[in-house]
């Protein structure tokens, strides 16, 4: 299909869009995903590169393709055992406020910010009644990492900058307030915990397609590129008041931008454009 | 050119190419959709996060021109042509960007009845109504002391047809404008969360209270309010910050609150009780240990201090009479 070609030449032409090339390979050859989903996103990328207008990006078109179908285009990676797995996420404050706290029962006011006095009130007395909503993203998954390993980050302090550098979260770039919510225990006991793929971190994530061991993806640690804290995903899941959340502090802005050609150098299977054959079978 | 360089640079591009109308129309599209091409944005932080953060990043002149449309974005919504979760977006990018326009526009949503036809699937949890509304009084509050909000709130919180279970919001709000008269609010409060008793969780309305008024308002202006709400106040909202627990901080409590009364206040002229009832007070903290029991102690405290304060005067009376 040549509009496939078309957008894989238009990708390769950015660092970021041949790291999306890269995952997307690595995902073809260790069969990560299922077929139908890739020929799928595939028919959907040709379709919407033939609708084109002259001055949208390719990373435009992967972003429109996934969000015309969220819940197709995420958490189709191999499933996790969740059974006695302890699980956080990292997120900012304000979107937790924003998104998941009832504010007419915990009475604060929308700025952006909030003291620390109330980030304390929120540590000591949770949400008492007060959860709404789901754990999840713009789109209807949420990122996840496995909770005692996550611990070795309140070791030392600014623990919120460890937390971002440890799970690769280069698009926390400025002074966010970031705090660990950690998920009841079993709350994945019947499934829907997944490995991530390319369609949960593409385009827009520091993000590498790992196998490992355990199952678990891997983050990219940002100073040494390597592989960092254990990663999984979500399907949206109901945020409810067993949930706890610690304070990890505001963020220091990113001295500086990601480099994005040093990450190429990592993966097992780098893009080049004669390894598009690899995803004909898919096309 | 990087992603991050690009988004920021689209971004200025934008918002300097497009008429106001049209970037609010970007805006109004982008939050239905979840689409803010020709931008692409990460899936977390949440949209209005990253668009206040390109914000940050333009010209005055820039950011003037993407307040106005965002004001604008918030009048061109009306519930017939988008969910209520757009104008909740618009309302919290207003915040972000202290789009301070945004107050007449919520102001107008908030009284007229357009917002009441959110309420058709009132019952569920939350209601679309609820969801909405409880996000406009909390953007509000990020605007006070502007005294527009302060009027409205007043109007909402007075109202008999107003959804009660924002009163909570509403109150501190009010407190927030004029801290110094929280007592004239404070019966309305008590009266609704004796009737809709559990809708208010009391231990955070308390501890942002405490925030907002301090202490040293809330003993001065202690006997504005009725009796009967006296010893609720203290018995509840005397509960976070200002519980026997954490008062062994705040060495200068016991003088505030039984300044209270006119009388003691005329007095304690007359005696040294600010370090002597710091001490004092310390020493009741550290043995009590709990909140268990502060009203009986608080009562008590005032008692035995006045008695202190008598036996002085009438030890002071007695020398002079002898001299």
């Amino acid at each position: 299909m040549p509009s496939v070609r078309n957008w894989c030449q238009a990708m390769q032409r950015s660092a970021e869009g041949r790291a999306t090339l890269s995952n997307i390979l690595h995902d073809c050859q260790e069969s990560r995903l299922p077929s139908k989903t890739l020929k799928e996103f595939f028919g959907d990328i040709a379709l919407a590169w033939n609708r084109r207008r002259r001055t949208q990006l390719p990373e435009t078109i992967q972003r429109s393709v996934q969000l015309s179908k969220p819940n197709d285009y995420c958490c189709k990676g191999p499933d996790i055992s969740g059974d006695s797995v302890e699980c956080s996420r990292v997120m900012s404050l304000a979107d937790l406020i924003e998104k998941n706290i009832d504010v007419a029962k915990i009475p604060f006011a929308i700025t952006g910010h909030l003291t620390n006095n109330q980030v304390e009130l929120l540590e000591k007395f949770g949400f008492s009644g007060a959860a709404t909503n789901t754990m999840r993203t713009a789109r209807p998954f949420a990122w996840v990492t496995l909770g005692n390993k996550f611990s070795v980050i309140y070791a030392g302090t600014k623990t919120a900058n460890v937390a971002r550098k440890l799970l690769g979260m280069t698009h926390f770039q400025k002074d966010e307030h970031l705090v660990e919510i950690r998920y009841p225990k079993g709350v994945f006991r019947s499934g829907g915990l997944f490995a991530p793929t390319f369609l949960d971190g593409c385009p827009s994530l520091v993000y590498r397609s790992t196998v490992s061991s355990d199952g678990w993806g891997r983050a990219v640690d940002l100073d040494t590129l390597a592989n960092a804290l254990p990663e999984a995903v979500h399907e949206e899941i109901n945020f409810t008041d067993d949930f706890k959340l610690r304070n990890l502090g505001r963020l220091k802005p990113l001295a500086r931008p990601f480099d994005w050609s040093a990450l190429l150098g990592t993966f097992k299977y780098p893009w080049k454009a004669s390894l598009y054959k690899v995803l004909v079978p898919y096309v | 050119m990087s992603r991050t360089t690009s988004i920021s640079f689209l971004f200025t591009k934008l918002v300097s190419e497009r008429a106001e109308n049209e970037l609010s129309d970007w805006l109004l599209a982008g939050f239905s959709t979840g689409s803010f091409e020709p931008l692409w944005l990460h899936d977390e932080p949440s949209h209005n996060n990253q668009l206040k953060h390109l914000f940050d990043d333009i010209s005055p002149n820039l950011k003037a021109k993407f307040k106005r449309a965002v004001i604008c974005a918030s009048i061109e919504w009306h519930i017939t042509g988008y969910s209520h979760k757009v104008l909740r977006d618009i309302a919290i990018l207003s915040a972000y960007v202290k789009a301070s326009g945004i107050v007449k526009v919520l102001q107008t949503k908030l009284e007229s009845d357009e917002l009441d036809r959110l309420k058709g699937d009132r019952g569920q949890t939350p209601d679309s109504y609820y969801d909405l509304v409880q996000i406009l009084i909390a953007v509000l509050r990020g605007f006070l002391p502007k005294k527009d909000v302060g009027v409205l709130f007043k109007r909402l919180f007075f109202s008999e047809t107003f959804d009660p279970r924002f009163a909570g919001q509403l109150l501190l709000g009010l407190c927030e404008c004029d801290p110094e008269n929280y007592t004239l609010y404070l019966p309305r409060f008590m009266q609704l969360e004796a009737k809709y008793h559990g809708q208010f969780l009391l231990h955070y309305i308390a501890a942002e209270m405490e925030r907002i008024i301090t202490l040293r308002t809330a003993a001065a202006k202690i006997n504005k309010l009725d009796s009967k709400y006296q010893e609720e106040f203290l018995k509840t909202f005397c509960s976070y910050q200002w519980s026997p627990a954490n008062l062994i901080y705040d060495p200068q409590f016991g003088y505030a609150l039984t300044s209270r009364r006119e009388t003691f206040q005329t007095e304690r002229q007359v005696f040294p009780i600010k370090s002597k009832m710091s001490i004092c007070w310390q020493a009741k903290v550290t043995e009590m240990r709990c909140s268990s029991g502060a009203v009986e102690w608080i009562r008590s405290f005032i008692e035995d201090y006045r008695n202190r304060l008598m036996k002085v005067k009438t030890e002071d009376e007695k020398t002079r009479g002898k001299e």
